[in-house]
C-alpha cells in the first residue's frame, strides 16, 4: 500500500471516529433515559423530560427527512 | 328526618371533597379522582429514547457526503448511498406514525393503560432498527 493510500485510510478512520463521537454526544440524552431502566433506577419521567426527548427525536427525524440534492455523476477515470 | 338529611348532606359533601383533590392512591384525599398513569409516560420515553439512539446513527449516516452515481462506499471513501437514505426515510415515516399515535394517546388519556399502543410504537421502532442494521447503518 503506498503512502497516499495509507493517508487516505487513516483520514477515513479519523472521519469515522469523529462521526461516532458526534453520534455518541447526540445520543447521550437518550442513553441517560434508558440507563435508568437498565441500572434498576427506573424513576418516573417528568412531562418536561418527555417533551425534551420528543423534541430531539422530532429534530432528528426532520433532518433525516430533508430532501436529497440532485445526484452527481462519478468523476471520469479516463 | 333532619338526621337523614344531614347524613345525606354529609355524604354529598364527602363525595364533592373527594372529587376535588388528588387521588388517595397518590397521597391525596379524593377517592374518585382519576389516577395519573406515570408508567405510560416513562415507557413512552424509553421507546422514544431507543428510537432517538438509532435515529442519531441514521442522521450521522445522512450527514456523510452522498456517493456519486456508480460510486460505492469504501474504507478510503466514506459516503452515504442515496438508496439507503430513501429506505431509512420510508422506515422513519412509518415509525413516526406509530410514535405520534402513542404520544397522542398518552397525552389525551393520561389515566388509561397505554401499553398496547406503546407496544405498536415499539414494534415500529424495531422495524426501523432492523432496516438500519440491514443496511449497515447500525450494527
Amino acid at each position: 500500500m503506498n503512502a497516499i493510500a495509507i493517508i487516505g485510510v487513516v483520514t477515513s478512520v479519523v472521519q469515522a471516529a469523529q462521526l461516532a463521537i458526534e453520534a455518541g454526544k447526540s445520543a447521550a440524552p437518550f442513553i441517560q433515559i434508558l440507563a435508568r431502566t437498565f441500572t434498576g433506577n427506573r424513576t418516573e419521567i417528568s412531562e418536561e423530560e418527555l417533551q425534551s426527548i420528543q423534541d430531539q427525536v422530532d429534530n432528528l427525524s426532520t433532518e433525516l427527512q430533508a430532501p436529497l440534492p440532485p445526484e452527481e455523476s462519478a468523476p471520469s477515470t479516463s | 328526618m333532619s338526621t337523614i338529611l344531614s347524613t345525606l348532606f354529609g355524604l354529598c359533601a364527602l363525595v364533592l371533597v373527594g372529587c376535588t383533590g388528588p387521588s388517595v392512591f397518590q397521597g391525596g384525599t379524593s377517592i374518585l379522582a382519576p389516577i395519573q398513569n406515570p408508567v405510560s409516560r416513562t415507557t413512552l420515553a424509553e421507546v422514544e429514547s431507543a428510537y432517538g439512539i438509532v435515529l442519531t446513527a441514521a442522521v450521522a449516516y445522512r450527514r456523510l457526503p452522498l456517493c456519486r452515481r456508480g460510486e460505492v462506499a469504501s474504507a478510503t471513501r466514506l459516503c452515504a448511498d442515496r438508496g439507503v437514505i430513501l429506505v431509512l426515510q420510508a422506515a422513519d415515516r412509518k415509525a413516526r406514525v406509530a410514535l405520534l399515535s402513542a404520544r397522542s394517546f398518552v397525552r389525551n388519556h393520561p389515566t388509561l393503560n397505554a401499553v398496547d399502543i406503546i407496544l405498536l410504537a415499539k414494534h415500529a421502532v424495531e422495524d426501523f432498527q432492523n432496516v438500519a442494521a440491514a443496511n449497515r447503518v447500525v450494527r
